[in-house]
């Protein structure tokens, strides 16, 4: 593994550049993939047993559900690296993340009320899934609201980091509260080590969307990092020949 | 470094009970909210028992949200929290001594006085000994969340619900639990589980709160 | 047709699902892009100052 390519990205202007060229790659792969799997999902893959068609608000519930927690774990991945390097491509990771990572968790929580009302009789219930979903949500809205609330910009960096690294306790709550306590919200279809409990032609649009949703938060987050780091840099001469030169050919 | 730590603790309770309107504020809120529920919803005796448990851990959690304003900001504009931070002593001790005493002055009166709320819900006998042993298990937790809370935004001038929006996602699980452990007694389940977790819980925040906020309030602070 | 509309009486929830998924994230990608946007004209003024100075 090559350290020193790592510690590279830690430059600006490289990982400036870097989110500037893949960030249209993941849109239209993303784009792709998520055609792909909504029309088999919605229309290929065969109706549920028990739940008949309101099963295909998986394809909607799962990957969101699942990007929200991974954005709070890069999230935090970020600030953890922000605090010990002071670094300002890693505090714009970190803020960039925040806020597609709430919206995924609204997503999240909107289509789980949507599956939940015809399929529990209920939009909402206090479990220990759903709740610490929510818990999630305003996570995000504390650490978006703490960032904000600082001005001086160096300091709101490194209090929302730590702010985010208390709130990763609710990560593993989140993702193991069905194996701990007997919840409403069902358990895990899809394990690293167990044959998945789901029919295979229900899997793989499954695995599309999980997919396209990275990638398309992954297309957020470099736009957003770019954006961040710009305005962060605006002194430096890095950013100023790049947007000279943007002008030129515009 | 034990002087200094106990000089920094007299010097608080001391300073804490100058400011007894601040100490009076959480107690008389506790009472009131919890007494707010019993006088709005009518005097049904089954429901009172249902909610009591909820309703006691909720108002001990806005006592000390209200009670934690304090905690770090009239240090701050004083001056002195930025020496404490600069001296070489460990702030993570001071910090620690800081929020034992803000407990003693603010939380202590509330587990005295829980009993009494307690019996005005139509709790009897062992259930209200349960009630005061909860809000002991919890009531440091809550500190701690707190004064992590306070510290991330004692430099903010005008903080307003912030504060709140960071305390209640950390203290739901104590809120849960705590709720749960005062049913059960109630109810006359064993009430051992949902204690060992606020225990477990308040271990886990009394151990690492006062070094996160140590370095909240350097990042705050400087 | 109409059956791929109904979804087995579910239609209410799972074009719901569908619409509110697509809306927000053609919003977060709006926002995403204006912020871009804005946040270059914003080094863009703060270029014009300065050479202004110089």
């Amino acid at each position: 593994m090559n350290f020193k390519s790592i510690y590279k990205l830690g430059s600006p202007p490289l990982f400036y550049k870097l989110c500037i060229a893949l960030e249209p790659w993941f849109l239209i792969s993303s784009i792709l993939l998520i055609a792909v799997g909504m029309y088999s999902g919605l229309f290929v893959a065969p109706p549920d047993d028990e739940m008949g068609d309101a099963f295909r608000i998986i394809y909607f519930h799962v990957p969101s559900a699942y990007v929200s927690m991974m954005a709070y774990v890069y999230m935090g991945a970020a600030a953890i690296i922000g605090l010990i390097w002071r670094s300002n491509v890693a505090f714009s990771l970190a803020k960039s993340c925040a806020p597609i990572g709430a919206s995924f968790t609204f997503l999240a929580l909107v289509t789980g009320m949507l599956w939940g009302k015809p399929m529990w009789g209920t939009a909402w219930v206090w479990d220990a899934r759903l709740t610490s979903e929510l818990i999630l949500l305003f996570l995000y809205l504390a650490y978006m609201m703490l960032h904000l609330s600082i001005p001086d910009r160096a300091k709101a960096d490194r209090s929302a980091s730590l702010l985010a690294i208390v709130g990763m306790v609710n990560i593993p709550i989140i993702h193991y509260s069905v194996v701990w306590w007997n919840t409403l919200h069902q358990a895990s279809t899809i394990s690293k080590f167990a044959k998945p409990s789901i029919a295979t032609e229900m899997l793989w649009p499954l695995i599309i969307m999980i997919l396209a949703y990275t990638l398309l938060f992954a297309a957020f987050l470099s736009k957003r990092t770019a954006a961040e780091l710009a305005v962060r840099e605006k002194r430096t001469r890095w950013i100023q020949t790049l947007i000279l030169g943007d002008k030129s050919n515009a | 470094m034990i002087d200094v730590l106990r000089i920094v603790f007299l010097r608080d309770l001391k300073v804490s009970l100058r400011r007894w309107t601040d100490v009076l504020t959480s107690l008389i809120l506790f009472v009131l909210v919890s007494l707010v529920f019993p006088l709005t919803l009518g005097n049904d005796s089954t429901m009172l028992l249902k909610i009591v448990g909820p309703v006691m851990l909720v108002s001990a959690l806005l006592a000390n949200l209200l009670a934690m304003q304090n905690i770090f900001r009239p240090d701050v504009i004083n001056g002195s929290l930025e020496q404490l931070t600069l001296s070489s002593y460990p702030l993570t001790w001071i910090i620690c001594t800081k929020i034992f005493s803000f407990w003693l002055i603010t939380s202590l009166p509330l587990l005295l006085i829980s009993g009494f709320i307690a019996s005005s819900y139509y709790v009897t006998g062992n259930s209200i000994l349960i009630v005061i042993l909860t809000l002991l298990l919890s009531t440091p937790s809550l500190v701690h969340i707190s004064a992590l809370a306070a510290a991330l935004t004692v430099a903010i001038r005008y903080p307003g619900a912030l504060m709140a929006l960071i305390i209640i996602p950390l203290s739901l699980p104590i809120m849960i639990f705590g709720s749960k452990a005062i049913e059960f007694s109630i109810s006359g389940i064993d009430v051992s589980a949902p204690l060992y977790f606020l225990l477990g819980m308040m271990f886990f925040t009394c151990s690492l709160g006062p070094i996160v906020t140590a370095s909240a309030i350097r990042i705050s602070i400087d | 047709m109409p059956e791929i509309f109904a979804m087995d009486g579910y239609g209410f929830y799972v074009w719901g699902s569908v619409l509110i998924s697509v809306a927000v994230l053609i919003i977060n990608w709006i926002t995403a892009h204006n912020l871009f946007k804005s946040n270059i004209n914003e080094v863009k003024l703060f270029m014009n100052e300065t050479k202004d100075k110089n």
